[in-house]
């Protein structure tokens, strides 16, 4: 291994310690040790928040894989976990969220060649659509305004037929 | 929550309808151009 | 049926040569249709109004396609993604102006007979300080719509050619300027009905691609499991925001002039049949166009961007069935022609207002027939190169487009009220308009753009309907 030609007496201890100090190295290299995704927060200890059911989520890692691909875990409110693969994208668009508290986790995804990643640490989403009540207000107001809107132009339309 | 069924009526109507628009506008660019009342 | 691997949502860069030659056959299509057909017009009514003479079929694929924009096609399949099946219904809605405007355009040759635009009726029933209202509100709707238009064309020859950002959004501009210029209303609507039958066969050609490629019931197994509230019929997202659309689509119709011009332009009776028509050819074209969205999720496509769903989703599944290179093509060709059909519609209806209104309304005076091409010729180009000027930086004019919808719906009723009505107080309504467009603008930025046009609307049709009671004053 250290071949260069050149003979150096090294002692049977000194060649144990070396191979040793050449495996941590390998072991310390390894992808399988890096560390884990991170979702790209402010603060990674709050939930964020939406009213939507519309979600985007970003993670970061410092794999050092060439082309690392990964998978999102999520957990709705009351339900089992599912896993979402993003391939090598490190964001996705999460829709149709219900209302309530939403768990997510992310790791690099298995390969050929590698195992799965460690999942990152959770990610809490708080899902809370506008209220109901305001929902009906709004549904009631717009009924009427098109409504009467309608009734306004066949009305007229049906008086005017003889007009000038 | 929506049924299958209605998720599928929505999607094939859509689309039937669709292409029903397109024949509509084809048979009456023919019947205009026969009748020579394009524009 | 769900695929094994997952699959990047982006959507490929046709070749740069492939791009180019799309673009530049498509733009010299259009251009010397513009000329061909600009040989019609022999006087300033052919170039306006192509002779008050267009039939059905036209009639009906104009309406249509104007209507049509890339609105229709991008946003569809984002309202899909985040606001699922009540989200495409209710973009569907869009299209009861259509509908409700034909009766009034009976109504409208009735009462404006030689009318040119919609500004002749705004000064006939209030007046000069409500067609300056009118002016004023329908140039700020139909400016950013415009440079909307021309930015989104740039953005998406981008994405889906890598022509640069400011060469792309300047061709498609060029492009609709150039036939517009030459063929002036005869142009429009002639590219018009060609572009709609492009659009038209494929958002069904993709729409059934996509069904041969997933399994119904499975996708809806899917949603259900991992995106509920997309299947819901309780969706709080798309029913919030339900009637807001709805009359931000009437206020669009009933007041701009790209409506009121094709209405003039056509044969005696053909209107409300084309504006009937065209509604019932466009009400499933969001459902149609969208609901490919949905399948995402199902397909194993992972969604990074929801703005482009819509073309990245039938890319991949143009692609998969086989299509290869003519998917970025075929895309690439529908969305040119939604974006031009309606470019196009609102550089002719524009200027006409600038041409006619300005002068006659402003002061008091009529172009000639001999200056009036040249005039036209300034105007267009003039109204083209404003848009491009605020295109080009990319100003974000959408949200300004998005904030007109209380303008537009303000005047929802005062036309109502002013074709119908024989006695109106005409200060109140005027009042009304400009409190209706004051009160929507409050609720746009304070609680939400859900509420503008249905509170803008709300507003001028209290303020209307109590001009009615009114004795006259004029």
């Amino acid at each position: 291994m250290f071949g260069s030609g050149i003979d150096f007496p090294v002692s049977k201890r000194a060649r144990v310690v070396i191979s040793f100090l050449v495996g941590l190295l390998c072991l310390i290299a390894s992808p399988a040790l890096a560390s884990p995704p991170a979702f790209d927060v402010e603060d990674p200890g709050k939930a964020l928040q939406t009213d939507s059911g519309v979600i985007q989520l970003t993670w970061k890692s410092d794999d050092q894989t060439t082309t690392p691909q990964y998978e999102l875990e999520h957990t709705p409110p009351g339900s089992e976990p599912f896993i979402l693969p993003t391939g090598r994208d490190a964001t996705r668009v999460i829709s149709g969220l219900a209302e309530g508290d939403h768990r997510f986790r992310v790791r690099r995804a298995a390969t050929g060649e590698l195992p799965a990643g460690d999942w990152s640490s959770p990610l809490q989403v708080k899902n809370d659509f506008v209220e109901r009540s305001k929902v009906v207000r709004l549904l009631w107001l717009g009924s009427i305004v098109v409504l009467a809107t309608a009734i306004a132009i066949i009305h007229g339309f049906f008086s005017s037929r003889n007009l000038n | 929550m929506f049924s299958v069924s209605f998720l599928t009526f929505v999607i094939y109507a859509a689309l039937i309808w669709t292409a029903l628009a397109f024949l509509c506008l084809v048979t009456l660019l023919i019947r205009d151009l026969k009748n020579k009342s394009l524009w | 049926m769900l695929l094994p691997e997952n699959h990047y949502l982006s959507v490929a860069a046709l070749s740069s040569q492939t791009a180019w030659a799309v673009v530049l056959t498509l733009s010299i299509v259009w251009v010397f249709l513009g000329f061909y057909w600009g040989r019609k017009a022999k006087d300033s009514e052919g170039f306006m109004l192509a002779g008050r003479n267009i039939g059905l079929a036209f009639g009906s694929a104009t309406v249509m396609a104007t209507w049509i924009t890339s609105n229709t096609i991008m946003l569809a399949p984002q309202f899909a993604y985040e606001q699922g099946l009540w989200g495409v219904l209710a973009y569907a809605t869009a299209s009861f102006g259509l509908f409700l405007f034909a009766p009034m355009a009976v109504r409208i040759r009735k009462l404006l007979p030689e009318g040119t635009t919609a500004g002749d009726f705004f000064h006939l029933k209030f007046g000069k300080a409500g067609w300056v209202l009118f002016l004023i509100i329908t140039l700020v709707y139909s400016l950013s719509w415009l440079v909307t238009m021309a930015v989104a064309g740039g953005e998406l020859l981008n994405v889906l050619t890598g022509i640069d950002y400011k060469v792309g959004m300047s061709i498609i501009l060029l492009v609709c300027v150039l036939y517009t210029l030459f063929g002036g209303l005869y142009a429009v609507v002639g590219t018009d009905f060609i572009q709609s039958l492009i659009i038209l066969f494929g958002i069904i050609l993709i729409g059934a691609l996509v069904l041969t490629r997933i399994d119904i019931p499975e996708t809806h197994s899917l949603l259900a499991e991992r995106q509920p509230m997309l299947m819901q019929s309780y969706m709080p997202v798309a029913l919030l925001s339900f009637f807001n659309i709805m009359l931000f689509g009437f206020g669009e119709v009933f007041h701009n002039n790209v409506w009121w011009s094709r209405t003039f332009a056509m044969r005696e009776g053909i209107a409300p049949k084309a504006f009937t028509l065209a509604g019932l050819c466009w009400f499933p074209i969001p459902i149609a166009a969208g609901f490919i969205a949905l399948s995402a999720g199902p397909l194993g496509i992972n969604v990074t961007n929801t703005n482009q769903i819509g073309p990245a989703v039938a890319q991949y599944v143009l692609a998969d069935a086989g299509f290869g290179a003519i998917s970025g093509i075929l895309i690439l060709v529908v969305l040119f022609c939604s974006i031009a059909s309606s470019i196009d519609s609102l550089l002719a209806a524009t200027s006409d207002l600038l041409l006619k209104d300005v002068p006659q309304h402003a002061f008091g005076k009529k172009l000639t027939e001999a200056s009036f091409r040249k005039a036209a010729s300034l105007v267009i180009i003039g109204t083209g190169l404003v848009a491009w000027a605020l295109a080009l930086p990319r100003l974000p004019l959408y949200q300004i487009l998005y904030a007109s919808g209380p303008l537009v719906a303000s005047l929802i009723w005062p036309v109502i009220g002013g074709l119908f009505w024989k006695r109106l107080h005409r200060p109140t309504v005027l009042l009304g308009i400009i409190l209706a467009c004051a009160t929507g603008l409050y609720f746009y930025f304070a609680i939400g753009w859900y509420t503008a046009s249905l509170v803008g609307a709300a507003v001028s049709m209290l303020m209307t309907l109590i001009a009615r009671i009114i004795p006259k004053s004029d």
